[in-house]
């Protein structure tokens, strides 16, 4: 990755996340890279940014104060139809995983996860969306 | 420890009840059976002992009163068949006298007597032809009442006889009749009853005088020290004790009119020999009935409180289990708690410190000159690395917390093991114990609960531990497959071997070689329960110094059995 900026320019990151502080690192380590990143520090929060605006990628906490990550999970395919999610917890089981899987996600990684691991899963997802919009 | 209850007095306080309840229950009605029988029994028999010392008496008294009434008619029956003149001619009293005695020998002698007491004939072997009986009592008896049957009395001659006599009236004149009777004839009537041992008849008149032999009282005419009694009609029978201290049983009546007492009498003891001899056998039979009794109690009674003690044990070893998975849930619930939020500040710290990278790589002319330059990098890298540890950490964890509370699932044993070494291969170090995984790839999953099956492996790797605390060594755990059904899984150490006396008891709840306190002793029971639970075996093998193997048998899930249960397997993403 020597010049990320280039390939990842142009890719719109919804970053969903109640740690306040995780959101604000990775939002400015994934921005240095190139992608478009908005944060999101609830459900309702990141339901109201998505209406607003277009996001090829969304990252997801599944354990969130308010609203479940599930739950926003599902208005979010709902309101963005081509949208990518990735969902990134802690809090997390094979069950939970494979719920996530079914009910519509892109891919599914623990907290802590390496950061190249996020950024490539984000790329693939973008792929995709990409890819989706094209066909649509 | 050895697995001795330790509610002992509780035992045998419950042995005490159950005992005393079986023994009430056995012995109440057996004990009222058995007196009511043995009263009602001694009642019957002592009644029907002194029946028939009764039924002696009155035949004897029906045989004496026979015998003397035929006397009396055979004098009667020789008077009137006679002339006086005949009766006078002492040829004709001897052939009269012969033709009595043709059938029983029982008269002595004959006499024909006229009112002045003077034999007009005399037949016998006394000589009695002058006798005068003018004076005697008997002759004047005879006189005024017209028969008369004499005591025994030793008369004119000194042989002590008895006569009967009947009077003869003929043309106003006034005969009399008179025979003497032998009196062994007649006392060989009384005297020949024999009852028991002891028991005997004889005859005494009103004075107390001896009328027959007695064997035991007396000789003949000598007097009775027994009580005469007034006079009674029919049998009387009683108990009575003697002048010499013996109890007897005495029937009596009286014969020939009141004058002479036929008294059958028998020694208490003897006259009851059978019904003490019955009674006897009754108390044996009841004393071994008793014993019987006690016996099954003590047998049952034991069975029962040995059996609610293993019931106890198990129940106080399945609690035991119970609280054990509790504590490993709960240790568990506490540890995914734990985990989960131990993951959050550690993703930050992370991503923190890769920021700091990012920046110092955007901005690496800054730090080109800076002396530690590389530390900064090491540093960073180290809280990276660290970071990853705690996540690993926080993985094993999870896994462990997931599975305490899981039902039995397809499980590869494989994973189990890995699990179990990175949880305790690092504490074993401290103590240089190697652990050596040879596992086998491919191995066929089994059908079990993981948290149980952890806990097998768990417990078998800390006893090898433990057994090699002092000197270290290496711990080997393999897995292989066991034909196409079976996955056998060993742990085997090389340290100092089970002894041969210990060997045979590892299994067995509540026993442990370790110290009190160190050990609960159930750790084998309960990998020997979970095992049996799940169909499988454990065995153990071991020799001194070489070392011990613990070998687990499972059987396998089959291909086609997983086919049906479709693939679990979820294609998560590593992360």
């Amino acid at each position: 990755m020597t010049d990320p900026q280039s390939s990842n320019s142009g890719i719109r990151v919804l970053f969903v996340d109640d740690e306040l502080e995780f959101a604000l690192v990775v939002s400015k380590r994934l921005r240095r890279l190139g992608f478009q990143v908005s944060t999101a520090n609830s459900g309702s929060e990141a339901l109201l940014l998505a209406r607003a605006n277009e996001f090829d990628v969304a990252v997801l906490d599944l354990k969130m104060a308010g609203m479940d990550g599930l739950e926003v999970l599902r208005t979010l395919l709902i309101l963005l139809p081509q949208i990518k999610v990735v969902m990134l917890t802690g809090h997390g089981s094979s069950q939970i995983a494979q719920q996530c899987l079914d009910e519509g996600a892109f891919s599914y990684l623990n907290k802590p996860c390496e950061f190249s691991k996020l950024v490539e899963n984000i790329n693939s997802a973008s792929c995709e969306a990409l890819k989706a919009r094209r066909e649509s | 420890m050895s697995p001795e209850l330790p509610k002992a007095p509780y035992y045998k306080a419950l042995g005490r009840k159950i005992a005393l309840a079986i023994a009430a229950v056995a012995f109440i009605p057996y004990a009222l059976t058995y007196f009511v029988f043995y009263s009602n029994f001694q009642e019957s028999i002592r009644a029907q002992v002194l029946n028939s010392v009764r039924q002696v008496v009155e035949s004897h008294q029906r045989t004496i009163d026979d015998f003397l009434n035929e006397r009396l008619s055979d004098l009667n029956y020789t008077a009137n068949l006679h002339t006086v003149k005949e009766l006078s001619q002492p040829t004709e009293i001897q052939g009269i006298l012969n033709s009595v005695n043709a059938v029983y020998r029982v008269y002595v002698d004959l006499g024909f007597l006229n009112s002045q007491g003077r034999h007009l004939a005399y037949a016998g072997p006394y000589g009695l032809q002058d006798a005068d009986y003018s004076e005697a009592f008997w002759f004047k008896e005879v006189m005024s009442k017209g028969v008369y049957v004499s005591d025994v009395f030793k008369g004119v001659r000194g042989v002590p006889h008895f006569i009967i006599a009947v009077k003869v009236s003929r043309d106003g004149q006034d005969y009399l009749l008179r025979a003497t009777i032998d009196i062994a004839q007649f006392t060989s009537l009384v005297e020949g009853v024999r009852l028991g041992k002891t028991g005997e008849a004889f005859i005494i008149n009103r004075e107390g005088l001896y009328q027959t032999q007695s064997r035991s009282h007396g000789s003949l005419l000598s007097p009775s020290d027994l009580p005469i009694s007034e006079y009674f009609a029919g049998v009387r029978v009683y108990e009575n004790i003697t002048r010499r201290g013996r109890s007897v049983v005495v029937a009596e009546t009286w014969l020939k009119y009141g004058q002479w007492l036929l008294i059958c009498q028998q020694d208490t003891e003897d006259a009851f020999s059978q019904l003490a001899k019955t009674l006897n056998l009754a108390i044996i039979i009841g004393g071994f009935g008793l014993l019987i009794v006690t016996l099954t109690t003590v047998v049952i009674t034991r069975s029962l409180v040995g059996r609610i003690a293993q019931a106890d044990r198990e129940k106080e070893l399945l609690n035991e289990q119970i609280i054990q998975s509790g504590k490993l849930s709960s240790l568990g619930e506490l540890a995914a708690g734990v985990a989960h939020e131990i993951n959050n500040p550690v993703a930050i710290m992370i991503e923190e410190a890769g920021w700091v990278q990012d920046l110092m790589t955007d901005e690496e002319e800054c730090y080109k000159q800076s002396p530690h330059r590389e530390e900064y990098e090491r540093a960073l890298q180290q809280i990276n690395t660290q970071g990853q540890r705690c996540k690993e950490i926080t993985h094993k964890l999870l896994g462990f917390a997931r599975r305490t509370d899981a039902p039995v699932e397809l499980t590869q044993i494989n994973d189990l093991v890995h699990e179990v070494v990175d949880l305790i291969e690092r504490p074993a170090s401290y103590a240089n114990i190697r652990i050596v995984q040879n596992l086998a790839p491919n191995l066929p999953q089994v059908n079990a609960s993981p948290s149980e099956l952890q806990q097998v492996i768990i417990n078998l790797l800390k006893n090898a531990s433990d057994a090699m605390e002092n000197t270290g060594g290496t711990i080997t755990v393999s897995t292989k497959a066991a034909g196409s059904m079976g996955v056998i899984l060993a742990v085997s150490d090389d340290g100092p071997g089970i002894p041969d006396s210990v060997l045979p008891r590892i299994f067995d709840p509540f026993f442990t070689t370790k110290p009190v306190g160190k050990g609960t002793g159930l750790g084998l029971s309960i990998c020997f329960g979970i095992i049996s639970k799940l169909g499988g075996k454990i065995e153990v093998a071991s020799s001194k110094d070489t070392g011990t193997t613990f070998q687990v048998h499972l059987s396998a899930v089959s291909e086609s059995m997983l086919a049906a249960a479709g693939n679990k397997s979820v294609p998560v993403p590593r992360g």
